[in-house]
C-alpha cells in the first residue's frame, strides 16, 4: 500500500473509535443528567439520552468523512505528519461537539431544577394563608 | 440568598402593601402574567390576613409570600418567589440566587420596598380592573 492509503487507514480507524468512544462517554455520563430531571420517566430520558447521542455521533462521524481527503505524501514522515495533522484537527472538533452536547445537559438540567426546586428557602414558618377569593382587597 | 433544593409549592399567597401606588401595579402585573402556579393575592388591610400576621414584625413593611403549608418568604426572597411563579420570569429568579447576581438583586430588592413610598409619590395613581389600570378619578 502507498502511504496514502496507509494514512487513510489509520485515519478512518482511528475517527471511528475515537467517535465511538466519546460517545459511549457522553451516554453513560448524560444518562446520570437525564435520570436527575426525568426522575418520574425513566423512558424519556433513555429516549433523550439515545438521540443526543444519535446526533452526536451522526455528526462526529460525518464531520471525520468531510475531512477524510488529505495530500499525497512522499515518504512516511510526511504521512505521518499529514495523519497527525488530519488526528489533531478531528479530536479539536470533537471536543467542540462534546462540550456543546455538556451545555445541552446542563441546560436540560437546569431548566429540570427550575420546576423541581424554587430559588430561596423561606424566611419561617407561619399559620396557613386563609382560603382564597375571600379577602376584602383581593 | 440561597439555592436550597426547596420542595415547590402548588399555590402562593402573596401579602402587599395596599396602600402604595407602586405595590399595587406590582400586584397588577402579576396578577396579569401567565404564571406555573396559581397566585392568591391579600392586601395588608385584610383583616383575614391582618388577624393572622398583623403581629409579625415585617408585616406591612416587606413583602410576603406564603405556601399552603405555612412557609413564608419575606422581603427579596418574596421578591424571587414572585419572578419563580411567573412562566416567562421563573430562569431569571434562579439567576438571581447565583454568586454573581445574589448580592445585586437583594439590594435591589431591599432599596425598591425601602423607597416604594417616595416611588409611589411619584406615580399617578391608577385603579386596576382585569387586565387594565386606568388613572383614578
Amino acid at each position: 500500500m502507498t502511504y496514502l492509503m496507509w494514512t487513510y487507514f489509520i485515519y478512518s480507524v482511528a475517527a471511528i473509535g475515537m467517535t465511538a468512544l466519546l460517545a459511549k462517554t457522553l451516554s453513560q455520563n448524560g444518562a446520570v443528567f437525564l435520570a436527575d430531571v426525568f426522575d418520574d420517566n425513566p423512558k424519556m430520558a433513555t429516549a433523550i439520552n439515545q438521540l443526543l447521542v444519535t446526533g452526536f455521533f451522526m455528526i462526529n462521524m460525518g464531520y471525520a468523512l468531510l475531512i477524510f481527503k488529505t495530500d499525497r505524501a512522499a515518504d512516511a514522515l510526511v504521512a505521518t505528519e499529514n495523519l497527525v495533522a488530519k488526528l489533531g484537527l478531528l479530536l479539536v472538533s470533537l471536543g467542540v461537539i462534546h462540550f456543546v452536547n455538556m451545555a445541552v445537559f446542563w441546560k436540560i438540567k437546569k431548566s429540570g431544577d427550575a420546576d423541581k426546586y424554587v430559588p430561596a428557602a423561606p424566611t419561617t414558618m407561619v399559620p396557613p394563608p386563609p382560603a382564597p377569593g375571600t379577602g376584602i382587597y383581593a | 440568598m440561597s439555592t436550597p433544593h426547596f420542595p415547590t409549592p402548588a399555590r402562593l399567597t402573596i401579602i402587599y402593601d395596599e396602600t402604595c401606588e407602586l405595590c399595587r401595579r406590582c400586584r397588577h402585573w402579576l396578577a396579569t402574567q401567565p404564571t406555573h402556579v396559581e397566585l392568591v393575592f391579600y392586601a395588608c388591610g385584610d383583616p383575614r390576613v391582618a388577624d393572622l400576621y398583623g403581629d409579625l414584625p415585617w408585616y406591612r413593611i416587606e413583602l410576603m409570600v406564603l405556601s399552603d403549608a405555612g412557609h413564608a418568604w419575606v422581603g427579596p426572597e418574596a421578591f424571587l418567589m414572585c419572578l419563580w411563579a411567573t412562566r416567562r420570569w421563573r430562569g431569571t429568579s434562579f439567576r438571581l440566587t447565583g454568586t454573581a447576581f445574589s448580592p445585586m438583586a437583594e439590594r435591589f430588592f431591599h432599596a425598591l420596598s425601602d423607597r416604594r413610598a417616595t416611588i409611589s409619590a411619584l406615580l399617578e395613581p391608577h385603579t386596576c380592573d382585569g387586565a387594565t389600570c386606568t388613572p383614578a378619578t
